[in-house]
């Protein structure tokens, strides 16, 4: 069950966060969002932590921030925030989403006018955040599904990261090779 | 000669394939006491998916390659390994709990391969991924890393731990870094490149920037006794 307490707090936090072009609080927001995210296996929450990832990032491009289109393409997304906050407060789940997938289609739009890569914000936000569900301990693929990130992609940016040198090693390469061998006869 | 089964999940085949290593797989299954097996799901995976998509494209046709000319087997889930499935879903995701939360660990696709790999009696189960291996291997250690991650006690039900492990019992896991060491032993990286510890080193670290679960100090001792 999709946790409307928390999606509404989240929410009204990011709302906030966003209209004080707050970058570290949108970030931490997403932090907090994806943990919670991964602890009660929601697809709100993680969308939720996607979307206030990407505003982070976006906050951060000055090219953005600096461009004559961009007080209306904020303006699209604070309405679709007001409009998820409003739903989530009905306890309208699917309104909730409807208007999450506003904010969304938002941000594709600001990558679409004003972004200088191929691979969107939402997309790259999918990977960063899958890597720290996968982080509290979700499985790969359990991660890759709760974002929506490709897996190649997120085992790519995971083993970029020390994530697999803080694991205290069990059972190390020579001692699986000697299974390996053991099992092919040699 | 009695055949060893090897079955592999997403994490290790993509970790192979992606780094260029497929000849390893074409190899190790011309031994011909290997069979080389993925379930129906992570064919889906690591083919059929991205093979929809421009930029995966040619990693899935690696794959696919290994899939038709033989050296990759695809298995379907017989009755007997659905049922394993449902067992390891229902003991895997309700194992640990936070404050009451059951949390899911892991997904559709990591329990088809434990669940193919239970029923086959597999001889190895290839995964880079690492939860889904700590689970099997030292599913305690997997609680302590999340109760410092949470900063929460986590709570382990003991029955279907013992249920799991039970299920697993001296089930072997190895991971693409294995394989690659195994196919530098035997010659398997020529003609492509020469059986070099540089090569190896050099595979090592590939696979390990690939995602593949191993720690640099891992690669480190191992290099350090490789010949």
């Amino acid at each position: 069950m999709e946790p409307s307490q928390k999606l509404l707090e989240f929410v009204r936090r990011m709302e906030g966060a966003f209209g004080k072009q707050s970058i570290i609080e949108l970030k931490d927001i997403s932090n907090d969002a994806i943990q919670l995210a991964a602890l009660k296996s929601s697809h709100l929450l993680s969308e939720v932590s996607l979307i206030a990832y990407s505003l982070h990032k976006l906050l951060t491009k000055v090219h953005i921030a600096e461009s004559g289109e961009w007080d209306a393409l904020r303006d699209e997304i604070e309405k679709d925030l007001d409009s998820a906050l409003e739903m989530i407060g009905k306890n309208d789940l699917k309104g909730f989403e409807k208007a999450l997938h506003g904010v969304i289609g938002g941000i594709a739009a600001v990558d679409s006018e004003l972004g200088n890569y191929v691979q969107g914000t939402y997309d790259k936000a999918r990977i960063k955040q899958a890597s720290r569900a996968y982080s509290f301990g979700i499985s790969l693929s359990r991660a890759a599904e709760l974002t929506g990130a490709d897996k190649k992609e997120l085992l790519q940016y995971i083993g970029a990261t020390k994530m697999h040198d803080e694991e205290i090693v069990k059972f190390g390469i020579g001692e699986r090779l000697k299974e390996l061998k053991k099992a092919l006869g040699k | 000669m009695k055949m060893a089964k090897l079955v592999f999940d997403t994490s290790s085949l993509i970790s192979v394939s992606e780094n260029c290593l497929m000849r390893i797989i074409s190899a190790i299954s011309s031994e011909k006491n290997a069979e080389l097996i993925i379930p129906e799901g992570v064919y889906y995976e690591s083919v059929a998916h991205p093979l929809q998509i421009r930029r995966f494209e040619l990693n899935a046709l690696r794959i696919k390659d290994a899939v038709d000319s033989g050296a990759i087997k695809i298995m379907k889930l017989n009755a007997a390994a659905k049922n394993s499935a449902k067992s390891i879903e229902s003991l895997a995701n309700n194992l640990f709990e936070i404050s009451g939360e059951k949390i899911s660990l892991v997904h559709a696709g990591e329990i088809e391969t434990l669940a193919l790999s239970h029923s086959i009696n597999a001889d190895l189960i290839v995964m880079d991924e690492r939860t889904t291996r700590m689970l099997v291997e030292d599913a305690y250690r997997l609680r302590d890393r999340m109760e410092e991650k949470y900063e929460s006690k986590v709570d382990i039900d003991t029955e279907k731990l013992a249920e799991l492990q039970g299920m697993f019992a001296g089930a072997k896991i190895v991971r693409s870094v294995e394989l690659i060491a195994y196919a530098y032993e035997k010659g398997y990286f020529e003609p492509e490149l020469k059986k070099t510890r540089l090569a190896l080193e050099a595979a090592l670290y590939a696979a390990k920037y690939g995602g593949c679960a191993v720690s640099l100090e891992e690669i480190q001792q191992f290099l350090k006794s490789a010949r």
